[in-house]
């Protein structure tokens, strides 16, 4: 199953969703599911035009709010892989073989496409808070990630149905390698090329950002629920 | 006449206004007598104790200060800060619940729609 929150993305997502392979060596169907995160333009209709299964949230939750309900989905439709994919283009549909790979191979339970391992074309100013995030979420969770960031990852069966989202907003990327550490699961990366536009610039995490994700877990490490 | 502190009136001024308000509840059937009585004696116990001198230099004593109403202020700072995380906790459990909702709502419109198909 490829997940694909979205939020307002009506210019977009057509293509994307369109750009997704409609077979992979080794799986016997593809479901694209779109989580309309409350979306006040036409996300939903265009990407239910293009064939994806559109989930509707009636008020915005956030990406973490968004992806929890596509776990939740997978789970009660019994798929066997998950693929998170974001929704403005920054992804590169040709990686998701290379992201399936793993897993189909009973490799690892979460692959992580990084873009850092080759960071051409990613700002400088990017680099450099992606960094201070992963060296954080290491701090934190024990776990070392080239990108902590990245919306690109699968998940193995056991993956999804026991990682257990919380958060709601941007700060469930971290939420993620915490529950890797939590689970022991096995995770590798995978090099995934980024697609810098304009517009997945504008849509993607300013590094102010970063701080205010960094309390909020923090926050949460301290006082959990 | 005595000379009275003159935040001890402004604090039984208030102590007035405060209690009124849940009189007012009281008689708006929005409180029970059970309450009523509560805050009766709470803000009129306050009222009391504010009269009482020297009732924090104990306390005082007990934490190296010198004056009681320092005690007071840090008494009174950490029952905020505690307040305040209190209500943190509560927005986070709130919007956490308010995700669940919109989930299970969600959930069930598609697969509402999907019925039919099958």
């Amino acid at each position: 199953m490829i997940l694909i929150p979205a939020f307002n993305e009506e210019k977009v997502i057509g293509s994307v969703i369109e750009t997704l392979p409609k077979n992979l060596p080794g799986i016997n169907t593809i479901e694209t599911v779109v989580v309309n995160d409350g979306s006040s333009d036409k996300t939903a209709q265009i990407a239910k035009e293009k064939g994806a299964t559109v989930i509707s949230h009636p008020i915005n939750r956030g990406l973490g709010g968004a992806l929890g309900t596509g776990f939740e989905y997978a789970r009660r439709n019994n798929h066997d892989l998950l693929i998170t994919f974001d929704a403005d283009g920054q992804h590169n549909a040709e990686n998701i073989k290379a992201v399936v790979k793993p897993l189909a191979e009973k490799k690892a339970d979460v692959v992580i496409g990084s873009r850092l391992v080759n960071p051409k074309g990613m700002p400088w100013y990017r680099i450099v808070g992606n960094f201070g995030l992963n060296l954080f979420t290491f701090l934190f969770y024990w776990v070392w990630t080239t990108d902590s960031q990245s919306g690109f990852r699968g998940f193995s069966r056991k993956a999804f149905q026991e990682i257990r989202i919380a958060s709601d907003r941007m700060e469930v990327s971290s939420e993620f390698f915490h529950e890797i550490g939590r689970l022991q699961l096995r995770m590798i990366e995978v090099p995934i090329t980024a697609i810098y536009t304009e517009y997945s610039l504008a849509k993607g995490q300013r590094n102010l950002n970063a701080f205010k994700i960094i309390f909020k877990v923090a926050l949460k490490r301290i006082f959990p629920k | 006449m005595p000379e009275i502190a003159s935040i001890k009136i402004i604090f039984t001024v208030f102590a007035i206004f405060a209690w009124s308000r849940a009189f007012i509840r009281f008689q708006k059937r929005l409180m029970n007598i059970k309450e009523l009585i509560f805050w009766s004696i709470l803000w009129g116990g306050l009222t009391v104790l504010v009269f009482i001198p020297g009732k924090t230099d104990f306390l005082a004593r007990l934490l190296g200060m010198k004056r009681g109403i320092d005690a007071m202020f840090f008494f009174g700072i950490i029952v905020l800060f505690y307040a305040v995380y209190r209500l943190y906790a509560k927005a986070n459990n709130l919007e956490y619940e308010l995700t669940q909702l919109v989930r299970k709502i969600a959930i069930q419109n598609t697969e509402k729609n999907n019925q039919p198909k099958a």
